[in-house]
């Protein structure tokens, strides 16, 4: 690349954008080129510097910035399950509010709860009885009493009874 | 074995904070560790002041500069590392700055409704606020700059001063204004080069 470096190109250098490959090539090598480029960027910084004219005391804008603080962001003090979820104190009262409704409704329209009592048709007496009755009966299944006096000298008839 | 003086131990600490990066400063100031946010500020304060006198001038820019600081700090558990602390920290500066720009505006429109052509509340940027005697200082050339720049369309002079007079880079710019990198490369290369053409005509 002959030519010098026409006034995009030197916009491009001086606001520090890419530049095509021969364009730079000719810029390393190009004085002039260099130059121009090195002349606005010192008016830029001459014109940086001056962004500085008025800027207050650093240490006590620091001061200031901290004095007033609040002592505790208020989001550190919230509980961690509580900035996480916004909905949950939202839903936790909607239970509540739930559960409120649902205990009023059992009081009132539940009934005499005495009612609820298991009631049968049986007196007690029948109950009694029939236990009775029951224990007198040797014929449950599952509970015949042997008899250990009688065939307990024959073998035979032990083996023919299916004992081993 | 001597113990350390309250004096010695507080330089200690504050050494230690200077060597830890952001995140860890900002793991401690969610437990309320108003030195390790102290640390942060001191950290940063500068360029934020430099960013807040791009919009307002440095008059407002030390009130703006502070309102930042502390709205960060209120808002810091909301900050979710998924950008860096810079870059946070500069999107809740500019917001500050044009929060402050739009009362501005909106005073202004109370008072003076005719004067106020523009809807873009860019426009309100103050051009410049140096005394008269500071400007007599100034060199020539810089001073042709200035005028210039207040020539210049709202958003290519707001990515130009925050890009040269700011020192933010261009990604960052991007990610404050809300546009697209190419958005930012294409407005600052017309910015330069208007610039550079108007001073070659001045010249």
């Amino acid at each position: 690349m002959k030519n010098h470096l026409c006034e995009e190109d030197i916009a491009l250098v001086v606001a520090e954008l890419q530049l095509r490959n021969k364009a730079q090539k000719h810029l390393d090598d190009c004085l002039s080129c260099r130059q121009k480029v090195r002349e606005m960027k010192d008016l830029f910084a001459q014109r940086r510097e001056q962004q500085l004219i008025g800027a207050p005391d650093w240490a006590q804008q620091k001061q200031c910035i901290l004095d007033r603080l609040e002592p505790q962001p208020l989001e550190v003090i919230r509980p961690r399950m509580l900035q996480k979820n916004r909905w949950l104190p939202s839903m936790i009262a909607l239970a509540a509010s739930l559960l409120i409704v649902a205990g009023i409704g059992i009081i009132r329209f539940g009934g005499d709860p005495t009612q609820t009592i298991a009631t049968t048709e049986l007196t007690l007496e029948e109950i009694l009885a029939e236990t009775e009755s029951l224990l007198n009966d040797d014929s449950i299944p599952g509970l015949w009493v042997a008899d250990p006096v009688s065939n307990i000298d024959d073998i035979e008839s032990l083996f023919g009874n299916g004992a081993s | 074995m001597q113990a350390s003086s309250p004096l010695a131990l507080g330089a200690k600490t504050a050494q230690n904070y200077s060597a830890m990066d952001d995140f860890d400063l900002l793991e401690k100031c969610k437990y309320g560790d108003h030195d390790a946010f102290g640390a942060l500020v001191k950290r940063h304060q500068k360029r934020m002041w430099l960013i807040c006198r791009q919009y307002l001038g440095p008059e407002e820019a030390d009130e703006a500069c502070q309102e930042s600081f502390i709205k960060a700090y209120t808002n810091i558990s909301k900050f979710d590392g998924r950008a860096s602390f810079t870059t946070w920290l500069t999107r809740i500066n500019i917001n500050t700055c044009l929060d402050l720009l739009r009362s501005r505006k909106r005073e202004g429109l109370r008072i003076t409704s005719a004067d106020v052509s523009s809807p873009d509340i860019m426009n309100l940027i103050p051009d410049d606020r140096t005394t008269p005697d500071q400007l007599v200082e100034e060199q020539q050339a810089v001073t042709r700059l200035k005028e210039l720049e207040k020539a210049l369309p709202a958003r290519q002079k707001e990515i130009f001063r925050l890009r040269f007079y700011a020192d933010m880079d261009l990604d960052q710019i991007a990610t404050c204004l809300g546009v697209h990198i190419g958005t930012v490369k294409t407005q600052l290369h017309r910015a330069v080069h208007r610039l550079r053409a108007e001073m070659g005509e001045l010249r």
